[in-house]
């Protein structure tokens, strides 16, 4: 790790230059923070909303094996080669977690901690593997695991942004759906809905946002995103519509600051920077928000308390 | 004669891991697990930074406080309707995870920790810092650490370990019956997390979970009383810390993931056996 100024007068100006857009690689990690930060918080709020926040934790752990396998067999980081790595051990894990408490006696909360412990230590074996290992390209692979934006070349943000539209479009097309089925599973399946689908298509959805997370945010703190900004926005409205909107503009901004701090201090990891951002959106929330916040509470109790009691 | 004390550390922290782990899972506190063993990084960073130097005194108590607090936070946050049990686990060992990380990376020149060792934890070195008494060396500093959280598992375990097994199995008697079920709960919590310093020089601070929840998740399968839970957790601990060191020599792959593999491939071993064994539905309708 080298060290870095903390406080110094080229902070501001290296924020300035990031803000005049001179270096088009700095502009591709913005575009790519904001859409994943965008995109995660609105595909994790559905999670969160079918109390399963920490189903994006396990998912993210149990991409890192993939990943690792993929380069061991192909001696190649190129995104695609990654993203396919990624998914299909995500979905592995993602199978994992359900099989388990379906067909034993382990529990949900215990199969997500077995499947999450053992896919990251399976994840960093290989890691450890590779880096024994006689190859070419294997720099950068540990990067994935607190994520650092500023090493990320333009391709691979290309495929970040993509991806992350398409999951974005994908939502927005079927909101109504994935609305009816959260609230009320029993009618959606009433009037035909092929509920069992849809959940497939958000289990998928998930993956590839995790996915294409883990360069920016790292396999650690992924969870973060996806469960965070949907938190916080739940305090400030009560309908879905409009949390979905304010998670996804937490999850750009949180996005969008640390790919700035992430410019600044390029030796730092950037997943760590976006979880302290959206704990501090997270906190004014809980305190400030206008609908659940805890002064307004206050405020409304204080005005509730009925002069009979006094 | 490094490799038995490599052997001996591993050996006694995947115990204490264990032990610790079965009432995490019988409890259904996995998850809770999961998130001490985040935060007591922060903890062990501000004790550093505190300090100024290594101290295993001061490690412990900010590990035990930050536990405390991540499992105060967590129960403080859930009361508010907003927020569900997963919710304020998630918001709080990911938020204190992300700050020891950024603690470390800014005073990466005062630390004397890194991501590597965060991530990994340094076993292979384990043998190398030796505490000195006097002119003799008396084997590594971890290897006693690991030994003194062993045995304050052992005797809070030993001692109060029908008050354990009543919060574990009938939580509500627990409760009618007088027993102090916050303090049991402060008290386990405490525990958990002297066990994670115990275990982050060993295996870091992420592997812990793989050392708490599997071993004991296997014995959950095959044991029908707590203390047939904790033997086999024990057992199953054991093997994972031998074969994984095996695997480890053999692939030169980092110590402690390939123990934290084993313990997951013998959970998948015993799953399979018992998958095979269970008499299938067709055969029970014949009977």
């Amino acid at each position: 790790m080298a060290d870095f100024e903390w406080v110094s007068p080229s902070a501001w100006m290296l924020t300035k230059a990031f803000w005049r857009f001179e270096d088009a690689n700095a502009l591709w990690v913005l575009i790519g923070s904001v859409l994943l930060g965008m995109s995660a918080s609105v595909v994790g709020s559905f999670a969160v909303l079918k109390r399963n926040a920490l189903i994006g934790d396990a998912l993210a752990h149990s991409a890192l094996p993939g990943v690792m396998m993929a380069f061991i067999l192909f001696e190649t980081q190129s995104p695609l080669v990654v993203l396919f790595g990624a998914m299909s051990s995500s979905l592995l894990g993602l199978f994992l977690m359900d099989w388990l408490p379906k067909n034993t006696k382990i529990k949900p909360d215990a199969a997500l901690a077995i499947t999450l412990s053992f896919f990251f230590a399976l994840g960093l074996m290989a890691l450890s593997y590779i880096q024994g290992l006689n190859v070419e390209g294997k720099s950068g692979l540990d990067k994935i695991l607190f994520g650092q934006a500023a090493a990320m070349l333009p391709e691979d943000l290309m495929v970040l942004s993509a991806v992350a539209m398409g999951v974005l479009l994908l939502i927005t097309l079927l909101f109504q759906k994935w609305r009816l089925i959260t609230f009320n599973r029993q009618y959606a399946r009433s009037i035909g809905i092929w509920v069992k689908a849809y959940d497939v298509l958000l289990a998928l959805l998930m993956v590839l946002v995790v996915v294409i997370g883990l360069q920016i945010v790292g396999v650690v703190l992924m969870a973060a995103v996806l469960l965070v900004p949907v938190s916080a926005a739940r305090f400030w409205h009560p309908q879905l519509a409009v949390i979905l909107w304010v998670a996804a503009i937490i999850g750009g901004l949180s996005g969008l600051i640390s790919a700035n701090i992430s410019y600044i201090a390029p030796a730092t990891p950037t997943g760590p920077w976006m979880v302290l951002v959206l704990a501090g959106f997270f906190i004014f929330s809980f305190i400030f928000a206008p609908y659940q916040g805890w002064l307004v509470r206050r405020i409304r109790q204080a005005s509730q308390r009925s002069p009979l009691h006094e | 004669m490094n490799d038995i004390w490599i052997l001996a550390t591993a050996s006694l922290v995947a115990s204490s891991c264990a032990l610790v782990g079965v009432l995490l899972v019988l409890r259904r506190l996995s998850l809770l697990g999961d998130a001490i063993s985040h935060s007591v990084l922060l903890g062990i960073v501000l004790a550093y930074l505190v300090m100024g130097e290594r101290s295993e005194m001061a490690m412990m108590v900010g590990a035990v406080l930050m536990g405390l607090l991540t499992a105060g936070l967590t129960q403080l946050l859930q009361k508010n309707p907003h927020i569900q049990s997963d919710v304020s686990i998630g918001v709080v060992f990911t938020s204190f995870f992300a700050l020891g990380v950024v603690l470390i990376a800014i005073y990466a020149g005062q630390i004397d920790l890194d991501q590597e060792c965060v991530l990994y934890g340094e076993i292979a070195f384990v043998p190398f810092d030796t505490v000195v008494w006097g002119e003799q060396s008396l084997g590594p500093r971890a290897f006693w650490l690991a030994l003194a959280v062993f045995l304050i598992n052992v005797v809070v375990i030993g001692v109060a370990f029908e008050r354990f097994k009543l919060m574990a199995f009938h939580p509500l008697l627990a409760l009618s019956l007088g027993l102090s079920v916050p303090f049991w709960h402060a008290m386990l919590m405490t525990l958990v997390s002297l066990t994670t310093v115990a275990s982050f020089d060993a295996v870091g601070a992420i592997l812990v979970v793989a050392l708490l929840v599997i071993p004991a998740s296997s014995a959950y399968l095959v044991a029908t009383s707590l203390k047939a839970m904790m033997g086999w957790a024990l057992v199953y601990a054991q093997l994972s810390v031998l074969l994984g060191y095996g695997l480890a020599v053999w692939l030169d792959s980092a110590i402690a993931a390939s123990i934290g593999v084993m313990a997951g491939g013998l959970l998948l071993l015993t799953l399979a056996i018992q998958q095979l064994l269970k008499p299938k539905a067709s055969q029970l309708n014949l009977s």
